[in-house]
């Protein structure tokens, strides 16, 4: 599967980047491709363009703020969970969006 | 003939023991009779008698009245126009801030954590914190004469009443002699002017002349009467003075009971926590100090002489806690927390280890503070810059230097000139020089000569009043016409120079042909005394205050007269900037970090520097930290402070490199305006002067912390010793505030706390293991051992700090990093590992 995916936590130093991480080993484990955008205090970071979203197959927030630029994802089937549920259970959150 | 003069009554706190005793001292060798009248009360007052003007109840505001009659009434009257106008107006305690409401104590969020049962609030009016055994005092008033006691003869109770007060007399001198604190000596030598007060014996014996009353009864009635009027008194700053009579009757009482001075009935055994309705200041000063850690009174009044003493020892006090007393008995163990400004009765053993971790975290500041109290100034590069105080007496000058001034940057002479009837005689002022040069014990002394103008209080001068007094005939500019009372200073100073190294320094100066003035009255000096054989052999070097911005073009002319300047910031400011500190419209006009004031300090110090002459600096601008890159990087000798400023300094000094200082200056001085001299040091303080993410001191690896609380109070403490923040309690609570989000505890024992924070001066990462696992509310719902904590800066956009943040939180998920953390025992190696893996 090819997934795109958004990380943002409400202070954007820690959790964001963590749960990014936590993503990437996971769907790389069960065979996935995927690119994570981080949001965070240093702004967007690794964003995701147009030809990106537009490629894959699932698009997953792991979020607890407001997406920046979510008019981008206009069309596309979006599954969002808290940013500790990623960090808890990445193959759980990832299982969601087969 | 009698001549009058009205005026409205000036002092804020109004007509009280201090101003009083100013105003008898200044009466007291005039001929005159002078009656101070009251003219909103109606009271008239002797102004020869400190008691008689404390009970006309002057208030600030109130329209008043000097009537002077006899022989000297109109050099009387001169004399107190001019003080009125000048002197008088400094001679008042500076108000001190208003007590923190009762009840709305902030309690820091682990002290909550801890629950203390039941607590009562009270007004912080000396912080810190104190624990031991409560000591419930019953309360107080003059203590009753014994009731059957016969009066004899009133001729003899009046001897009795007389010899008692040269007892007392004699008591307080020697108190006063011995006394090394400056604020316990003011008060007692108030009380000692109340005690020969002219009223007080009048009453007592107008009361023992009346019929039938031993001297004890009298001394007992006229107590009651002067504190019945005082308390009646519509300013509570007069409502308190009734304290310091009771303070002197019961003196008296208890040498006419043959007892010694304040009997000491209490002795305290071990640490014991005071409580009292209110305390005078005899009481205190009487408490053994070694044992009293903290006091509880009543009343709320900051302003009473028991409270200024207090404040003077350091001793933790709350007020305003009038049930105290009955609450609490004697040798049950209570805690003083005069931070928040809470009482807790109770010692519950949560309560107790909270206090015990708040003690041991202040002991480890206090020696922090203390290793490079006694070392040299030297920035992190290896530059050495002197470090010195700014004082007005000896007194001074001994704390100053246990406080780890290097050497006294600015020794003000005024203090011995003003308010008095005339110049100080050539003895005093050696006295008072000698003791100087003793406590320096050899560190150096800038003795200021005397900067008097005609806005001053010094009548003896006849300075007439100038339209404009600052720029005026004052400072230097005086002392062709005092000549004698020049020579009178410099002798002195000379002769207190065999006790150690003293400089003079001459102020207002404008132009070489004064300095050489000087110098010539000093040679005359020096050979004044040696015709009179009297010892002065030490040299003594002249140097030139710089604050009049006319030097900055002379300065080759005045390096052949002056060995040394000290730049005085303050006035050379207003005279730059045309600018009245004082004036509030204008004020921010004088500033200091403007690149123009720059570029004449610069100037100033590369001329001096040409002629080799040492160059300080002893004006405000060296107690503004966001500034200190500046000093540096100007390239001074010196800067001298204030007291309370030394250890912050000499530790910020510590941390900033001194090449990345004079690049900073520089670009300051190429700026335009004030505000990109501000945004060259912030970007400073965000690179090159600023402090490391990490170092080893906030790698701790051994905490015997026990509950998520006391971890995150400990790392508040650690940023607070490693000088990163000065708020622990506001940025304990903004982690606390991000916990409540979900907690930072992601699992495999690790948690990451984290807050964005207004009250950090820089960037950190501290690391905390713990000897046991502490329950964190972690996701996988397993304890933590290994914390990691993000504190950032709110105002920084620091991308470099923030990418490495990022970097290091991703690495935490990764299990290689996380067993190297687990395994590592080492705090320097940590550190290391840590440093490498972020900034790879």
């Amino acid at each position: 599967m090819n997934i795109v995916a958004v990380t943002a936590c409400p202070t954007g130093i820690a959790h964001t980047y963590m749960a990014a991480e936590a993503l990437e080993k996971t769907a790389k484990k069960l065979g996935h491709q995927i690119k994570v955008e981080t949001q965070g205090a240093m702004g967007i970071e690794n964003e995701l363009s147009p030809a990106d979203i537009q490629a894959a197959d699932a698009v997953l927030f792991a979020v607890d703020i407001e997406v920046e630029q979510r008019e981008r994802f206009q069309g596309k089937k979006v599954i969002q969970v808290p940013v500790q549920q990623a960090l808890k259970d990445p193959q759980g959150v990832l299982a969601k969006l087969a | 003939m009698r001549l009058e003069h009205s005026f409205i009554f000036p002092l804020p706190n109004g007509l009280h023991a201090r101003p009083a005793t100013r105003l008898q001292e200044l009466a007291n060798p005039f001929q005159a009779d002078i009656r101070f009248l009251n003219r909103r009360s109606g009271r008239e007052a002797d102004a020869k008698s400190v008691l008689s003007l404390v009970s006309a109840d002057v208030k600030h505001g109130d329209p008043c009245l000097l009537a002077f009659t006899g022989p000297e009434a109109d050099a009387a009257r001169d004399a107190f126009i001019a003080f009125l106008a000048g002197g008088f107006l400094r001679c008042d305690e500076p108000l001190v801030p208003a007590p923190a409401p009762v009840g709305s104590a902030f309690l820091p969020r682990s002290l909550r954590q801890a629950q203390p049962e039941d607590w009562l609030g009270g007004a912080i009016l000396c912080p810190g914190i104190g624990w031991g055994k409560a000591l419930v005092f019953g309360g107080l008033g003059p203590a009753p004469a014994p009731q059957n006691q016969t009066a004899g003869e009133p001729r003899k109770e009046v001897e009795e009443f007389r010899r008692a007060v040269e007892s007392v007399s004699a008591d307080l001198d020697r108190a006063i002699s011995q006394s090394a604190n400056p604020q316990a000596r003011g008060v007692l030598q108030a009380h000692r002017a109340m005690l020969r007060d002219s009223a007080l014996a009048a009453k007592v014996e107008a009361l023992i002349a009346e019929g039938s009353t031993t001297a004890a009864q009298a001394i007992v009635a006229a107590g009651e009467f002067f504190s019945a009027t005082l308390r009646a008194a519509e300013s509570l700053y007069l409502r308190e003075r009734a304290l310091d009579i009771s303070d002197v009757c019961h003196r008296l009482l208890a040498a006419i009971g043959g007892q010694a001075a304040t009997a000491a009935t209490v002795s305290l055994r071990g640490p014991t926590v005071c409580v009292a309705p209110n305390l005078t200041p005899g009481q205190l000063l009487a408490l053994d100090r070694r044992y009293l850690q903290a006091l509880v009174l009543g009343e709320a009044g900051a302003t009473s002489h028991t409270i200024i003493l207090a404040r003077s020892f350091g001793i933790p006090t709350l007020g305003g806690v009038p049930e105290a007393p009955q609450r609490l008995s004697s040798g049950q163990e209570v805690i003083v927390d005069a931070n928040c400004g809470i009482l807790i009765p109770r010692v519950s053993p949560s309560v107790a280890r909270h206090y015990q971790r708040e003690q041991h975290a202040a002991e480890l500041r206090q020696a922090r503070w203390q290793t490079f109290q006694h070392q040299p100034a030297v920035t992190s590069d290896g530059r050495r810059i002197e470090v010195g105080a700014n004082v007005a007496s000896a007194d001074e000058a001994a704390r100053a230097f246990q406080s780890g001034a290097e050497g006294i940057g600015l020794f003000r002479t005024e203090m011995l000139f003003l308010d008095r009837a005339c110049a100080p005689s050539e003895e005093e002022q050696t006295a008072v020089y000698s003791a100087l040069a003793q406590a320096a014990a050899g560190r150096s002394v800038i003795v200021r000569l005397f900067d008097i103008g005609g806005d001053k209080p010094a009548p003896y001068l006849g300075l007439p009043q100038e339209k404009n007094p600052f720029l005026g005939h004052r400072g230097v500019r005086l002392y062709s016409d005092f000549a004698g009372l020049v020579k009178t200073q410099l002798r002195a100073i000379l002769r207190a120079a065999v006790h150690g190294p003293l400089k003079i320094m001459v102020p207002m100066i404008s132009r070489a042909e004064e300095m050489r003035a000087v110098k010539a009255l000093l040679a005359e000096a020096r050979e004044e005394l040696v015709a009179g054989a009297i010892r002065c052999e030490r040299p003594v070097e002249l140097g030139a205050m710089l604050e009049i911005p006319a030097v900055a073009f002379a300065m080759p002319e005045l390096c052949r007269d002056a060995d040394f300047f000290s730049i005085g910031t303050n006035d050379l400011a207003q005279y730059f900037f045309a600018a009245d500190r004082d004036n509030p419209k204008v004020a921010p006009m004088h500033s200091p970090a403007h690149p123009a004031f720059l570029r004449l300090l610069k100037q100033l110090v590369v001329q001096a520097h040409a002629q080799n002459r040492w160059v300080g600096l002893c004006g405000g601008m060296a107690e503004i930290p966001a500034l200190l890159p500046i000093l540096l990087g100007l390239g001074l000798d010196e800067i001298s402070l204030s007291i309370p400023r030394l250890g912050p300094t000499k530790g910020a000094i510590r941390q900033l490199p001194d090449a990345a200082c004079r690049v900073v200056l520089n670009q300051a001085l190429s700026s335009a305006t004030e505000a990109e001299v501000g945004r060259c040091l912030q970007a400073f303080r965000a690179g090159p002067g600023g402090m490391p993410l990490l170092i080893p001191q906030l790698v701790m690896l051994d905490s015997d912390a026990r509950t998520k609380g006391e971890v995150i109070r400990e790392l508040v403490h650690a940023l607070q010793l490693e000088s990163r923040t000065s708020q622990p309690d506001l940025v304990e609570e903004e982690i606390w505030l991000r916990e409540e989000s979900y907690s930072t505890g992601f699992g495999r024992g690790f948690a990451i706390p984290h807050c964005q924070s207004e009250h950090l001066s820089a960037n950190t990462l501290a690391v905390l293991k713990t000897r046991e696992p502490i329950d964190w509310g972690s996701l996988d719902n397993q304890p933590v051992r290994n914390v990691l904590l993000l504190a950032i800066r709110k105002d920084q956009a620091d991308r470099e700090h923030l990418k490495v943040l990022a970097r290091l939180s991703r690495l935490l998920m990764r299990d290689e990093f996380q067993d190297r953390l687990r395994t590592e025992t080492n705090s320097e190696s940590l550190a290391v590992f840590i440093q490498e893996s972020i900034y790879e």
